[in-house]
């Protein structure tokens, strides 16, 4: 009877083992949503922070009621020097980690974004596979600052 | 000299800029002593003391550039007379005659990386004494469908007034890319909605000489541009080496 309870615990704790491993859930927050105000009014981009304390997951739709079409991108550069703009149906977010979407990277564009002026709430809402819908809100900043840039 | 040791690099993911200065070999552009790009990085977190003489510098930075700066040619200004976005005629070589000049390959519905260059090169050039503003940044729309003389006007001015686009027929942008060693345009195989456009990302210099010696990657930082106009205005070549 001990016998069989122990090795229950066992069992037990290495599951939890295993799911600290690989199949916990995610735990993701979202931070310092902004977007710059565009240069050419048809096209701006929205750049984040994904925090991710659990397990892997893929973000898969971001959102916003600007009435924009969004389109996940990455800026990227070829082998020889030229600028190339990858469009993606999913982003993973691997276990644990933080991504960054960011200047020269992985970005939001919105098609036709509307007027966008310095200090405005935009509501940016992101779908993941396995996580819960996340909204929140980006500010609408004159440009990115030397510091946000990333680098 | 604010480029000599740069911690900032040493953490820095360098792949791009690699890329970029291995894609200027590639494309024919007379990259001087490229071997001590490599060995940069490591002068910037190992060595805590600047010296006259540093053998792991890039060639850039030895002339006081920014050690991410791609020394090239010389390579000719373009004499070619183009639109420039108040639909005027433009000719590069005689506007920009002894000045220090910019200029970058891009195209008004860039979401991300040239926003990213004008952003910081307005911001550079709004920090410089007024003597240090004397420089002509022009932008080359090579999405030309796009990137009217009308849409750049708006767009360049929304940032800076002194920024200037210019435009051309395609053929005559990718002439003055091969010209500058540079690869040409590229567009989707479908053009509707907001497509993108693969462009060139260094930004070109021509200095005083009207030659351009130095090209740049696109994400220099706003203070690392400011530093490397106010180098660039009073830069004096070395002679070549015949």
């Amino acid at each position: 009877m001990i016998r069989s309870f122990v090795s229950l615990a066992v069992v037990t704790a290495m599951m939890g083992l295993a799911a600290g491993c690989g199949s916990s859930d995610p735990a993701i927050a979202v931070s310092g949503a902004t977007i710059p105000v565009p240069m050419n009014p048809t096209v701006a981009a929205l750049y984040f922070v994904i925090n991710n304390s659990g397990g892997a997951d893929v973000l898969t739709q971001v959102a916003t009621d600007t009435g924009a079409t969004a389109t996940l991108h990455r800026s990227s550069m070829n082998p020889d020097g030229t600028s190339a703009m990858e469009t993606l149906h999913e982003v993973p977010i691997d276990e644990g980690s933080s991504l960054a979407f960011k200047p020269g990277g992985y970005h939001v564009m919105l098609d036709n974004p509307g007027d966008l002026a310095v200090g405005q709430q935009v509501e940016v809402t992101l779908r993941f596979k396995t996580s819960d819908p996340i909204t929140v809100s980006a500010e609408v900043v004159e440009s990115l600052t030397e510091e946000s840039h990333g680098h | 000299m604010a480029t000599e040791n740069h911690p900032r690099f040493a953490s820095t993911p360098r792949t791009r800029r690699q890329m970029l200065k291995s894609s200027m070999s590639l494309t024919g552009a007379a990259v001087l002593g490229a071997t001590a790009f490599g060995s940069g990085v490591l002068s910037g977190c190992s060595r805590s003391t600047a010296s006259d003489v540093d053998v792991n510098q890039s060639p850039a930075a030895a002339l006081g550039l920014h050690e991410d700066a791609i020394l090239v040619g010389p390579l000719d200004k373009p004499t070619l007379t183009w639109t420039d976005h108040n639909s005027e005629p433009y000719n590069i070589a005689e506007a920009t005659a002894g000045r220090t000049t910019l200029m970058f390959f891009g195209y008004t519905s860039c979401p991300d990386q040239c926003p990213v260059y004008l952003n910081n090169m307005a911001a550079a050039i709004d920090t410089l004494e007024a003597s240090a503003r004397a420089v002509n940044v022009l932008f080359v729309g090579v999405d030309t469908a796009r990137d009217t003389p009308e849409v750049m006007k708006n767009y360049l001015e929304s940032k800076d007034r002194n920024f200037l686009g210019l435009t051309a027929s395609p053929a005559e942008i990718d002439g003055v890319l091969a010209s500058l060693a540079l690869p040409s345009v590229s567009f989707p195989d479908g053009t509707e909605g907001n497509y993108t456009v693969g462009h060139p990302l260094q930004c070109v210099a021509f200095t005083r000489d009207n030659l351009c010696h130095v090209m740049y990657p696109y994400d220099l930082r706003q203070s690392e541009w400011a530093d490397q106009l106010k180098v660039l205005s009073t830069i004096e070549w070395p002679a070549e080496e015949s």
